[in-house]
Protein backbone atom coordinates (compact mmCIF):
# COMPACT_ATOMS: atom_id res chain seq x y z
CA UNK A 1 0.00 0.00 0.00
CA UNK A 2 1.04 3.50 -0.80
CA UNK A 3 -0.02 7.28 -0.94
CA UNK A 4 -2.26 7.11 1.24
CA UNK A 5 -3.17 11.12 1.32
CA UNK A 6 -6.00 11.53 3.06
CA UNK A 7 -8.83 9.40 4.35
CA UNK A 8 -12.66 9.48 3.49
CA UNK A 9 -15.04 7.71 5.81
CA UNK A 10 -18.39 7.45 4.71
CA UNK A 11 -21.26 8.44 7.08
CA UNK A 12 -24.80 8.28 6.94
CA UNK A 13 -24.69 12.10 6.50
CA UNK A 14 -22.07 12.85 4.41
CA UNK A 15 -18.22 12.42 4.56
CA UNK A 16 -14.98 13.46 6.02
CA UNK A 17 -11.78 14.38 4.72
CA UNK A 18 -9.52 13.99 7.67
CA UNK A 19 -6.25 15.04 5.45
CA UNK A 20 -7.30 18.67 4.92
CA UNK A 21 -7.90 19.16 8.99
CA UNK A 22 -4.94 17.30 10.53
CA UNK A 23 -2.18 19.02 12.90
CA UNK A 24 0.70 19.73 11.67
CA UNK A 25 2.93 17.23 12.48
CA UNK A 26 0.47 14.44 11.51
CA UNK A 27 0.17 12.85 8.60
CA UNK A 28 -2.90 11.44 6.56
CA UNK A 29 -2.17 8.34 7.46
CA UNK A 30 -2.05 8.93 11.41
CA UNK A 31 -5.54 10.42 10.85
CA UNK A 32 -6.41 7.34 9.49
CA UNK A 33 -5.36 5.42 12.67
CA UNK A 34 -6.52 8.43 15.03
CA UNK A 35 -10.05 7.75 13.75
CA UNK A 36 -10.04 4.32 13.95
CA UNK A 37 -8.85 4.91 17.44
CA UNK A 38 -11.45 6.95 18.35
CA UNK A 39 -13.96 4.46 16.78
CA UNK A 40 -12.91 1.29 18.72
CA UNK A 41 -12.89 3.07 22.00
CA UNK A 42 -16.26 4.17 21.70
CA UNK A 43 -17.53 0.78 20.26
CA UNK A 44 -16.51 -0.42 23.42
CA UNK A 45 -19.12 0.66 25.32
CA UNK A 46 -21.98 0.03 22.98
CA UNK A 47 -23.68 -3.46 21.99
CA UNK A 48 -21.77 -4.88 19.00
CA UNK A 49 -23.25 -6.52 16.17
CA UNK A 50 -24.38 -10.16 16.33
CA UNK A 51 -24.11 -11.31 13.14
CA UNK A 52 -22.00 -10.57 9.56
CA UNK A 53 -23.28 -7.20 9.16
CA UNK A 54 -22.66 -4.51 6.18
CA UNK A 55 -23.09 -0.65 5.66
CA UNK A 56 -23.42 0.84 2.56
CA UNK A 57 -21.24 3.11 1.07
CA UNK A 58 -22.99 6.56 0.68
CA UNK A 59 -22.16 8.99 -1.97
CA UNK A 60 -19.92 11.91 -0.31
CA UNK A 61 -21.93 14.75 -0.28
CA UNK A 62 -20.27 17.34 2.01
CA UNK A 63 -17.22 17.70 3.53
CA UNK A 64 -17.32 18.38 7.17
CA UNK A 65 -14.48 18.54 9.98
CA UNK A 66 -12.89 15.52 11.96
CA UNK A 67 -15.17 16.24 15.06
CA UNK A 68 -18.84 15.35 13.16
CA UNK A 69 -17.27 12.93 10.87
CA UNK A 70 -15.55 10.80 13.98
CA UNK A 71 -19.22 10.81 15.21
CA UNK A 72 -20.52 9.61 11.98
CA UNK A 73 -17.62 7.03 11.23
CA UNK A 74 -18.48 5.89 15.38
CA UNK A 75 -22.33 5.79 14.36
CA UNK A 76 -21.27 4.19 11.13
CA UNK A 77 -19.07 1.18 12.60
CA UNK A 78 -21.06 0.85 15.78
CA UNK A 79 -24.64 1.01 14.55
CA UNK A 80 -25.56 3.64 16.87
CA UNK A 81 -26.16 7.70 17.19
CA UNK A 82 -24.31 8.75 19.81
CA UNK A 83 -25.50 12.04 20.96
CA UNK A 84 -23.89 11.68 24.44
CA UNK A 85 -20.78 11.24 23.08
CA UNK A 86 -18.35 14.49 24.66
CA UNK A 87 -16.79 16.22 21.70
CA UNK A 88 -13.04 16.10 21.55
CA UNK A 89 -11.85 19.34 23.04
CA UNK A 90 -8.72 19.76 20.40
CA UNK A 91 -7.89 18.82 17.94
CA UNK A 92 -4.14 18.42 18.21
CA UNK A 93 -2.57 15.31 18.75
CA UNK A 94 0.87 14.12 18.80
CA UNK A 95 2.63 10.98 17.50
CA UNK A 96 3.11 10.23 21.67
CA UNK A 97 -0.55 9.98 21.97
CA UNK A 98 -1.30 7.33 19.26
CA UNK A 99 1.97 5.45 20.14
CA UNK A 100 0.68 5.33 23.74
CA UNK A 101 -3.00 4.64 22.43
CA UNK A 102 -1.97 1.99 19.91
CA UNK A 103 0.42 0.06 22.41
CA UNK A 104 -2.20 0.34 25.23
CA UNK A 105 -5.44 -0.92 22.69
CA UNK A 106 -6.07 -4.44 23.75
CA UNK A 107 -7.76 -5.05 19.93
CA UNK A 108 -5.40 -5.74 17.16
CA UNK A 109 -4.97 -3.38 14.16
CA UNK A 110 -3.92 -3.91 10.83
CA UNK A 111 -3.99 -1.42 7.65
CA UNK A 112 -3.25 -4.07 4.73
CA UNK A 113 -3.50 -3.42 0.87
CA UNK A 114 -6.29 -4.40 -1.13
CA UNK A 115 -4.07 -5.83 -4.21
CA UNK A 116 -1.80 -8.17 -2.19
CA UNK A 117 -3.11 -8.41 0.78
CA UNK A 118 0.31 -7.21 2.38
CA UNK A 119 0.36 -5.56 6.06
CA UNK A 120 1.43 -1.99 6.16
CA UNK A 121 0.80 -0.88 9.88
CA UNK A 122 0.09 -3.07 12.39
CA UNK A 123 -0.23 -2.29 16.42
CA UNK A 124 1.70 -4.22 19.29
CA UNK A 125 -1.07 -6.16 19.84
CA UNK A 126 -1.33 -7.51 16.47
CA UNK A 127 2.75 -7.74 16.31
CA UNK A 128 2.14 -10.13 18.85
CA UNK A 129 -0.26 -12.46 17.05
CA UNK A 130 2.23 -12.24 13.39
CA UNK A 131 5.05 -13.32 15.96
CA UNK A 132 3.01 -15.75 18.01
CA UNK A 133 2.27 -17.30 14.34
CA UNK A 134 6.30 -17.38 13.59
CA UNK A 135 5.84 -14.99 10.70
CA UNK A 136 7.59 -11.65 9.54
CA UNK A 137 6.14 -8.70 10.00
CA UNK A 138 6.93 -6.60 7.26
CA UNK A 139 6.23 -9.74 5.01
CA UNK A 140 3.10 -11.18 6.12
CA UNK A 141 -0.46 -11.12 4.61
CA UNK A 142 -3.37 -10.41 6.13
CA UNK A 143 -5.51 -13.58 5.69
CA UNK A 144 -2.33 -15.71 6.45
CA UNK A 145 -2.74 -14.00 9.98
CA UNK A 146 -6.43 -15.93 10.42
CA UNK A 147 -7.41 -19.51 11.32
CA UNK A 148 -7.21 -21.95 8.47
CA UNK A 149 -10.83 -22.63 8.70
CA UNK A 150 -12.02 -18.60 8.17
CA UNK A 151 -9.50 -17.85 5.11
CA UNK A 152 -11.62 -18.29 2.39
CA UNK A 153 -14.33 -16.30 3.69
CA UNK A 154 -12.51 -13.52 4.41
CA UNK A 155 -10.29 -13.29 1.30
CA UNK A 156 -14.09 -13.53 -0.28
CA UNK A 157 -15.30 -10.70 1.47
CA UNK A 158 -11.92 -8.93 0.79
CA UNK A 159 -13.14 -9.38 -3.04
CA UNK A 160 -16.44 -8.36 -2.36
CA UNK A 161 -15.78 -5.15 -0.75
CA UNK A 162 -13.73 -3.77 -3.66
CA UNK A 163 -16.22 -4.91 -6.10
CA UNK A 164 -19.54 -3.91 -4.78
CA UNK A 165 -21.12 -1.08 -3.29
CA UNK A 166 -20.46 -2.34 0.34
CA UNK A 167 -17.47 -0.79 2.55
CA UNK A 168 -17.19 -2.90 5.49
CA UNK A 169 -18.22 -6.27 7.07
CA UNK A 170 -18.42 -7.35 10.31
CA UNK A 171 -17.38 -11.68 11.03
CA UNK A 172 -17.28 -13.63 14.19
CA UNK A 173 -14.45 -16.37 14.05
CA UNK A 174 -15.17 -18.60 15.94
CA UNK A 175 -13.53 -22.08 14.25
CA UNK A 176 -10.37 -22.26 16.04
CA UNK A 177 -8.97 -21.39 19.47
CA UNK A 178 -10.41 -17.52 21.31
CA UNK A 179 -13.48 -16.46 19.49
CA UNK A 180 -12.47 -13.34 17.03
CA UNK A 181 -15.09 -10.58 16.39
CA UNK A 182 -13.23 -9.64 12.68
CA UNK A 183 -14.12 -5.73 11.06
CA UNK A 184 -12.94 -4.96 7.96
CA UNK A 185 -12.99 -1.51 6.91
CA UNK A 186 -12.37 -0.52 2.63
CA UNK A 187 -10.95 3.19 2.78
CA UNK A 188 -11.35 4.52 -0.74
CA UNK A 189 -10.08 8.23 -1.56
CA UNK A 190 -10.69 9.96 -4.55
CA UNK A 191 -7.28 9.94 -6.60
CA UNK A 192 -5.52 7.77 -3.50
CA UNK A 193 -4.76 4.06 -3.26
CA UNK A 194 -7.57 1.95 -1.91
CA UNK A 195 -6.45 0.38 1.56
CA UNK A 196 -7.87 -1.70 4.10
CA UNK A 197 -8.37 -1.79 8.19
CA UNK A 198 -8.89 -5.27 10.05
CA UNK A 199 -9.51 -5.29 13.85
CA UNK A 200 -9.55 -8.65 15.22
CA UNK A 201 -11.01 -8.17 18.79
CA UNK A 202 -11.05 -11.41 20.93
CA UNK A 203 -15.18 -12.04 22.43
CA UNK A 204 -14.51 -14.71 24.33
CA UNK A 205 -16.55 -12.84 27.15
CA UNK A 206 -19.44 -12.00 24.78
CA UNK A 207 -19.29 -15.63 23.05
CA UNK A 208 -19.79 -17.08 27.07
CA UNK A 209 -22.29 -14.93 27.68
CA UNK A 210 -24.39 -15.59 24.25
CA UNK A 211 -24.13 -19.23 25.24
CA UNK A 212 -25.39 -18.89 28.49
CA UNK A 213 -28.06 -16.52 27.44
CA UNK A 214 -28.72 -19.37 24.66
CA UNK A 215 -29.15 -22.18 27.09
CA UNK A 216 -31.29 -20.14 29.20
CA UNK A 217 -33.86 -19.44 25.98
CA UNK A 218 -33.24 -23.44 25.40
CA UNK A 219 -34.41 -24.39 28.75
CA UNK A 220 -37.33 -21.67 28.72
CA UNK A 221 -38.62 -23.54 25.57
CA UNK A 222 -38.53 -26.61 26.29
CA UNK A 223 -40.09 -26.14 29.84
CA UNK A 224 -43.17 -23.83 28.04
CA UNK A 225 -43.27 -26.51 25.22
CA UNK A 226 -43.48 -29.26 27.30
CA UNK A 227 -46.88 -28.93 29.11
CA UNK A 228 -48.14 -27.37 25.60
CA UNK A 229 -47.25 -30.57 24.01
CA UNK A 230 -49.64 -32.65 26.70
CA UNK A 231 -52.46 -30.43 26.28
CA UNK A 232 -52.53 -29.99 22.49
CA UNK A 233 -51.88 -33.60 22.34
CA UNK A 234 -54.43 -34.48 24.52
CA UNK A 235 -57.05 -32.22 23.46
CA UNK A 236 -56.19 -33.03 19.24
CA UNK A 237 -57.33 -37.12 20.55
CA UNK A 238 -60.46 -35.59 22.23
CA UNK A 239 -61.33 -34.11 19.28
CA UNK A 240 -60.65 -37.33 17.17
CA UNK A 241 -63.35 -38.87 18.32
CA UNK A 242 -61.26 -41.86 18.82
CA UNK A 243 -61.40 -41.82 22.84
CA UNK A 244 -65.67 -41.16 22.72
CA UNK A 245 -67.63 -39.33 20.93
CA UNK A 246 -68.42 -35.92 21.81
CA UNK A 247 -71.78 -34.22 22.21
CA UNK A 248 -71.97 -30.64 19.89
CA UNK A 249 -71.60 -28.49 22.98
CA UNK A 250 -68.65 -30.64 24.00
CA UNK A 251 -66.80 -30.37 20.35
CA UNK A 252 -66.89 -26.53 20.23
CA UNK A 253 -66.23 -26.14 23.49
CA UNK A 254 -62.89 -27.94 22.70
CA UNK A 255 -62.86 -25.94 19.42
CA UNK A 256 -62.16 -23.18 21.85
CA UNK A 257 -59.40 -24.43 24.11
CA UNK A 258 -57.67 -26.32 20.78
CA UNK A 259 -57.39 -22.64 18.86
CA UNK A 260 -56.14 -21.00 22.23
CA UNK A 261 -53.38 -23.52 22.87
CA UNK A 262 -52.32 -23.42 19.21
CA UNK A 263 -52.35 -19.51 19.63
CA UNK A 264 -50.03 -19.40 23.17
CA UNK A 265 -48.31 -22.23 21.45
CA UNK A 266 -47.51 -19.68 18.48
CA UNK A 267 -46.95 -16.65 21.50
CA UNK A 268 -44.33 -18.74 22.62
CA UNK A 269 -42.22 -19.05 19.34
CA UNK A 270 -43.10 -15.51 18.69
CA UNK A 271 -41.79 -14.37 22.15
CA UNK A 272 -38.78 -16.21 22.23
CA UNK A 273 -37.56 -15.39 18.96
CA UNK A 274 -38.20 -11.70 19.52
CA UNK A 275 -36.25 -12.27 22.84
CA UNK A 276 -33.31 -13.84 20.99
CA UNK A 277 -33.22 -11.20 18.10
CA UNK A 278 -33.68 -8.46 20.80
CA UNK A 279 -30.43 -9.92 22.91
CA UNK A 280 -28.88 -10.43 19.36
CA UNK A 281 -28.66 -14.03 20.26
CA UNK A 282 -30.57 -15.56 17.25
CA UNK A 283 -28.00 -17.52 15.52
CA UNK A 284 -28.09 -17.01 11.60
CA UNK A 285 -26.34 -19.40 9.19
CA UNK A 286 -25.27 -17.52 6.22
CA UNK A 287 -25.16 -18.95 2.61
CA UNK A 288 -25.51 -17.97 -0.61
CA UNK A 289 -29.63 -18.12 -1.28
CA UNK A 290 -31.55 -18.16 -4.75
CA UNK A 291 -34.03 -15.72 -3.25
CA UNK A 292 -36.33 -16.73 -6.27
CA UNK A 293 -36.16 -20.49 -5.07
CA UNK A 294 -36.57 -19.48 -1.27
CA UNK A 295 -39.88 -17.26 -2.43
CA UNK A 296 -41.25 -20.48 -4.17
CA UNK A 297 -40.43 -22.67 -1.28
CA UNK A 298 -42.16 -20.49 0.91
CA UNK A 299 -45.57 -20.41 -1.54
CA UNK A 300 -45.58 -23.98 -1.84
CA UNK A 301 -45.21 -24.15 2.19
CA UNK A 302 -48.52 -21.68 2.83
CA UNK A 303 -50.80 -23.03 -0.17
CA UNK A 304 -52.93 -25.13 2.07
CA UNK A 305 -53.07 -22.15 4.51
CA UNK A 306 -54.23 -19.82 1.52
CA UNK A 307 -56.91 -22.55 0.02
CA UNK A 308 -58.71 -22.21 3.79
CA UNK A 309 -58.72 -18.53 2.68
CA UNK A 310 -60.09 -19.41 -0.93
CA UNK A 311 -56.36 -16.60 -1.79
CA UNK A 312 -54.72 -17.87 -4.98
CA UNK A 313 -51.03 -16.58 -4.65
CA UNK A 314 -48.86 -16.33 -8.04
CA UNK A 315 -45.29 -15.82 -8.33
CA UNK A 316 -43.34 -13.15 -10.74
CA UNK A 317 -40.03 -13.77 -10.89
CA UNK A 318 -38.01 -10.73 -12.89
CA UNK A 319 -35.31 -11.82 -11.18
CA UNK A 320 -34.90 -15.85 -11.46
CA UNK A 321 -31.46 -16.28 -10.23
CA UNK A 322 -30.59 -12.89 -7.99
CA UNK A 323 -28.69 -14.33 -5.07
CA UNK A 324 -27.68 -12.59 -1.34
CA UNK A 325 -26.05 -14.33 1.71
CA UNK A 326 -28.25 -15.24 4.46
CA UNK A 327 -29.78 -17.58 6.76
CA UNK A 328 -32.21 -19.31 4.19
CA UNK A 329 -34.34 -20.60 7.49
CA UNK A 330 -34.83 -17.18 8.70
CA UNK A 331 -35.48 -15.59 5.37
CA UNK A 332 -38.46 -18.53 5.21
CA UNK A 333 -39.75 -17.24 8.44
CA UNK A 334 -40.15 -13.55 7.13
CA UNK A 335 -41.65 -14.59 3.86
CA UNK A 336 -43.93 -17.15 5.36
CA UNK A 337 -45.22 -14.07 8.15
CA UNK A 338 -45.59 -11.78 4.97
CA UNK A 339 -47.46 -14.19 2.99
CA UNK A 340 -49.59 -15.48 6.03
CA UNK A 341 -50.60 -11.88 6.35
CA UNK A 342 -51.24 -11.40 2.82
CA UNK A 343 -53.77 -14.06 3.17
CA UNK A 344 -55.66 -13.92 6.39
CA UNK A 345 -56.21 -9.52 5.37
CA UNK A 346 -57.51 -10.60 1.42
CA UNK A 347 -60.97 -11.39 0.45
CA UNK A 348 -61.98 -14.35 -0.64
CA UNK A 349 -61.16 -15.19 -4.62
CA UNK A 350 -58.27 -12.61 -4.72
CA UNK A 351 -55.09 -13.38 -5.65
CA UNK A 352 -51.62 -12.12 -3.25
CA UNK A 353 -48.71 -11.98 -5.69
CA UNK A 354 -44.87 -12.28 -4.51
CA UNK A 355 -42.59 -11.25 -6.53
CA UNK A 356 -38.94 -10.80 -6.90
CA UNK A 357 -36.25 -8.38 -8.90
CA UNK A 358 -33.27 -6.69 -9.06
CA UNK A 359 -33.49 -3.01 -7.54
CA UNK A 360 -30.54 -0.46 -7.25
CA UNK A 361 -27.99 -3.60 -6.89
CA UNK A 362 -30.38 -4.63 -3.97
CA UNK A 363 -32.96 -8.01 -4.39
CA UNK A 364 -36.38 -7.02 -3.47
CA UNK A 365 -39.19 -9.22 -2.60
CA UNK A 366 -42.39 -7.75 -2.90
CA UNK A 367 -46.01 -9.21 -1.36
CA UNK A 368 -49.10 -7.60 -2.67
CA UNK A 369 -52.54 -8.42 -1.55
CA UNK A 370 -56.32 -7.15 -2.24
CA UNK A 371 -56.79 -6.95 1.15
CA UNK A 372 -58.25 -3.95 3.26
CA UNK A 373 -55.27 -1.74 2.85
CA UNK A 374 -53.64 -0.16 6.38
CA UNK A 375 -55.19 2.10 8.32
CA UNK A 376 -53.29 5.40 8.68
CA UNK A 377 -53.52 5.36 12.17
CA UNK A 378 -51.39 1.90 12.97
CA UNK A 379 -49.03 3.01 9.77
CA UNK A 380 -46.28 4.61 11.57
CA UNK A 381 -45.91 1.83 14.28
CA UNK A 382 -46.86 -1.26 12.41
CA UNK A 383 -43.43 -2.90 12.72
CA UNK A 384 -44.00 -2.25 16.70
CA UNK A 385 -45.33 -5.44 18.52
CA UNK A 386 -49.03 -5.21 18.87
CA UNK A 387 -49.26 -2.07 16.78
CA UNK A 388 -52.35 -3.65 15.52
CA UNK A 389 -54.73 -3.66 18.53
CA UNK A 390 -55.89 -6.80 20.31
CA UNK A 391 -58.96 -6.78 18.16
CA UNK A 392 -57.73 -6.80 14.57
CA UNK A 393 -54.94 -9.79 16.62
CA UNK A 394 -58.03 -11.87 17.70
CA UNK A 395 -59.65 -11.65 14.97
CA UNK A 396 -56.99 -12.69 12.44
CA UNK A 397 -55.59 -14.95 14.74
CA UNK A 398 -52.21 -13.50 14.97
CA UNK A 399 -49.34 -12.93 17.88
CA UNK A 400 -49.36 -9.14 17.10
CA UNK A 401 -45.76 -9.92 16.79
CA UNK A 402 -44.75 -11.42 13.08
CA UNK A 403 -44.04 -8.12 11.51
CA UNK A 404 -41.68 -7.35 14.12
CA UNK A 405 -39.61 -10.18 14.08
CA UNK A 406 -39.48 -9.96 10.13
CA UNK A 407 -38.10 -6.30 10.73
CA UNK A 408 -35.31 -7.91 12.68
CA UNK A 409 -34.67 -10.87 10.71
CA UNK A 410 -34.36 -9.03 8.16
CA UNK A 411 -32.31 -6.31 9.68
CA UNK A 412 -30.23 -8.38 11.09
CA UNK A 413 -29.10 -9.11 7.42
CA UNK A 414 -28.10 -5.79 6.63
CA UNK A 415 -31.26 -5.34 4.67
CA UNK A 416 -34.53 -3.14 5.07
CA UNK A 417 -38.00 -3.73 4.92
CA UNK A 418 -41.36 -1.61 4.54
CA UNK A 419 -44.91 -1.36 3.26
CA UNK A 420 -47.28 0.52 0.40
CA UNK A 421 -51.03 1.15 1.46
CA UNK A 422 -53.91 3.32 0.27
CA UNK A 423 -56.55 1.95 2.61
CA UNK A 424 -59.06 0.07 0.80
CA UNK A 425 -56.70 -0.67 -1.74
CA UNK A 426 -54.56 -3.26 -0.21
CA UNK A 427 -50.72 -3.32 0.75
CA UNK A 428 -47.64 -4.24 -0.56
CA UNK A 429 -44.90 -5.30 1.86
CA UNK A 430 -41.11 -5.29 0.36
CA UNK A 431 -37.98 -6.43 1.93
CA UNK A 432 -34.73 -5.41 0.29
CA UNK A 433 -31.32 -7.35 0.71
CA UNK A 434 -27.59 -6.63 -0.84
CA UNK A 435 -27.46 -8.33 -3.57
CA UNK A 436 -24.08 -10.91 -3.61
CA UNK A 437 -21.35 -9.44 -5.44
CA UNK A 438 -20.26 -12.45 -7.21
CA UNK A 439 -21.76 -15.60 -8.15
CA UNK A 440 -18.36 -17.57 -7.51
CA UNK A 441 -17.34 -20.52 -5.16
CA UNK A 442 -16.32 -18.29 -1.66
CA UNK A 443 -17.85 -19.48 1.53
CA UNK A 444 -19.89 -17.39 3.69
CA UNK B 1 -49.39 -55.15 3.57
CA UNK B 2 -47.48 -52.64 6.11
CA UNK B 3 -45.32 -54.24 8.32
CA UNK B 4 -45.85 -52.51 11.62
CA UNK B 5 -42.53 -51.26 13.73
CA UNK B 6 -41.73 -52.40 17.63
CA UNK B 7 -41.39 -49.32 18.94
CA UNK B 8 -39.49 -48.17 22.06
CA UNK B 9 -40.63 -44.52 23.57
CA UNK B 10 -38.64 -42.98 26.06
CA UNK B 11 -39.95 -40.13 27.64
CA UNK B 12 -39.85 -38.45 31.00
CA UNK B 13 -42.87 -36.94 31.52
CA UNK B 14 -45.29 -38.68 32.31
CA UNK B 15 -48.43 -36.53 30.33
CA UNK B 16 -46.41 -36.77 27.17
CA UNK B 17 -45.66 -40.18 27.21
CA UNK B 18 -49.36 -40.93 28.15
CA UNK B 19 -50.39 -38.86 24.38
CA UNK B 20 -47.95 -40.39 22.75
CA UNK B 21 -48.80 -43.93 23.31
CA UNK B 22 -52.48 -43.04 22.67
CA UNK B 23 -51.42 -41.80 19.66
CA UNK B 24 -49.31 -44.36 18.59
CA UNK B 25 -51.42 -47.19 19.75
CA UNK B 26 -55.06 -45.61 19.79
CA UNK B 27 -54.36 -43.66 16.58
CA UNK B 28 -51.89 -45.52 14.71
CA UNK B 29 -52.12 -49.19 15.65
CA UNK B 30 -48.15 -49.40 16.76
CA UNK B 31 -47.13 -51.86 19.45
CA UNK B 32 -44.97 -49.54 21.74
CA UNK B 33 -43.17 -50.04 25.20
CA UNK B 34 -42.86 -47.14 27.29
CA UNK B 35 -39.68 -46.42 29.65
CA UNK B 36 -39.47 -42.92 31.55
CA UNK B 37 -35.53 -43.20 31.76
CA UNK B 38 -32.72 -43.96 29.69
CA UNK B 39 -31.47 -46.41 32.18
CA UNK B 40 -34.92 -48.42 32.15
CA UNK B 41 -34.13 -48.19 28.38
CA UNK B 42 -31.09 -50.23 28.40
CA UNK B 43 -32.90 -52.63 30.72
CA UNK B 44 -35.81 -52.96 28.65
CA UNK B 45 -34.57 -52.81 25.14
CA UNK B 46 -33.18 -57.20 25.00
CA UNK B 47 -36.09 -58.25 26.22
CA UNK B 48 -38.32 -56.05 24.16
CA UNK B 49 -36.21 -55.99 20.91
CA UNK B 50 -37.39 -52.87 19.65
CA UNK B 51 -37.23 -52.13 15.73
CA UNK B 52 -37.47 -48.54 16.26
CA UNK B 53 -36.17 -46.29 19.23
CA UNK B 54 -38.45 -43.10 20.24
CA UNK B 55 -36.31 -41.20 22.03
CA UNK B 56 -37.12 -37.90 24.16
CA UNK B 57 -34.00 -35.64 23.89
CA UNK B 58 -34.27 -33.87 26.89
CA UNK B 59 -34.05 -36.02 30.55
CA UNK B 60 -32.11 -36.20 33.75
CA UNK B 61 -29.41 -39.15 33.76
CA UNK B 62 -29.32 -39.93 30.41
CA UNK B 63 -30.20 -37.74 27.71
CA UNK B 64 -31.40 -39.03 24.07
CA UNK B 65 -27.99 -39.35 22.68
CA UNK B 66 -26.52 -41.42 25.58
CA UNK B 67 -29.53 -43.19 25.88
CA UNK B 68 -29.10 -43.83 22.14
CA UNK B 69 -25.39 -44.93 22.62
CA UNK B 70 -26.32 -47.40 25.39
CA UNK B 71 -28.98 -49.46 23.66
CA UNK B 72 -26.52 -49.44 21.17
CA UNK B 73 -24.20 -50.99 22.96
CA UNK B 74 -25.97 -53.80 23.68
CA UNK B 75 -25.48 -57.04 21.85
CA UNK B 76 -27.48 -57.21 18.88
CA UNK B 77 -28.55 -53.59 18.71
CA UNK B 78 -25.99 -51.85 16.93
CA UNK B 79 -28.24 -51.02 14.30
CA UNK B 80 -31.42 -49.95 15.76
CA UNK B 81 -32.49 -46.64 14.08
CA UNK B 82 -33.52 -43.76 15.95
CA UNK B 83 -35.85 -40.58 16.23
CA UNK B 84 -35.26 -38.23 18.53
CA UNK B 85 -38.04 -36.04 19.52
CA UNK B 86 -37.05 -32.03 21.04
CA UNK B 87 -38.65 -29.17 21.60
CA UNK B 88 -35.49 -27.44 20.85
CA UNK B 89 -36.68 -26.89 17.61
CA UNK B 90 -33.38 -24.71 16.35
CA UNK B 91 -32.39 -25.79 13.21
CA UNK B 92 -28.91 -26.38 13.77
CA UNK B 93 -29.89 -28.23 16.80
CA UNK B 94 -31.72 -30.44 15.05
CA UNK B 95 -28.87 -30.91 12.62
CA UNK B 96 -26.67 -31.67 15.26
CA UNK B 97 -28.94 -34.46 16.47
CA UNK B 98 -28.93 -36.34 13.17
CA UNK B 99 -25.27 -35.85 13.33
CA UNK B 100 -25.20 -38.11 16.30
CA UNK B 101 -27.03 -41.25 14.81
CA UNK B 102 -30.95 -40.25 14.85
CA UNK B 103 -32.73 -41.03 11.24
CA UNK B 104 -34.98 -37.93 12.19
CA UNK B 105 -35.90 -35.43 14.53
CA UNK B 106 -39.64 -34.88 15.58
CA UNK B 107 -40.38 -31.38 16.66
CA UNK B 108 -42.17 -30.77 20.01
CA UNK B 109 -45.37 -30.57 20.48
CA UNK B 110 -45.82 -33.11 17.90
CA UNK B 111 -49.00 -33.50 16.19
CA UNK B 112 -50.80 -36.41 17.90
CA UNK B 113 -53.10 -37.23 15.47
CA UNK B 114 -50.34 -37.81 12.64
CA UNK B 115 -47.44 -39.09 14.86
CA UNK B 116 -47.96 -42.40 14.32
CA UNK B 117 -48.20 -42.01 10.15
CA UNK B 118 -44.53 -39.34 10.75
CA UNK B 119 -42.52 -42.29 12.37
CA UNK B 120 -44.17 -44.86 9.69
CA UNK B 121 -43.15 -42.59 7.01
CA UNK B 122 -40.02 -42.38 8.05
CA UNK B 123 -39.57 -46.08 8.81
CA UNK B 124 -40.79 -47.24 5.85
CA UNK B 125 -38.04 -44.59 4.26
CA UNK B 126 -35.67 -46.47 5.73
CA UNK B 127 -36.24 -49.45 3.10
Amino acid sequence: MSGVTGVSVDVADGAVQAASVLPVGLTPFHGVLLLFVAVLSVRAFVQPRPFVAASQQQPAKRKRKVRGGLRGAVQMLTGHSQPQLPAPKAEPQSHKLLEVAFTALLDEVFVFDPETSRVSFLNARAEARVAGLGLKKNRVRFPDLLPAANRAAVTGAIRNLRHSALDSVVFELTSAGAPLELTLKLIREDGADDCFMAVLRDISGRVSEARAQSDYVATLSHEMRTPLTSIKGAMDLIASGQMGVLSGNAAATLGVAQRNVDRLLRLTNDILDLEKLDAGKMRCDFEEVRMGLLVKGAIEEIQDYARKFDVSIRAEMRCQDCRTYADPMRLSQVMANLLSNAIKFSQPQTEVCASVCEMDGNIRVSVVDHGPGIPENIQADLFMPYSQGPQVQRKVASTGLGLSIAKKIVEAHGGSIGFESEPGQGATFYFELPKAGFTGDVAA
Amino acid sequence: MTVFPKVLHVEDDADIREIARLALEVIGGLTVKQCATGAEAVQQAPEVKPDLLLLDMSMPDMNGVETLNAVRALPGMSGVPAIFMTARAQLQEQTDLLQEGAVAVISKPFDAMTLAQEILDIWQGLG
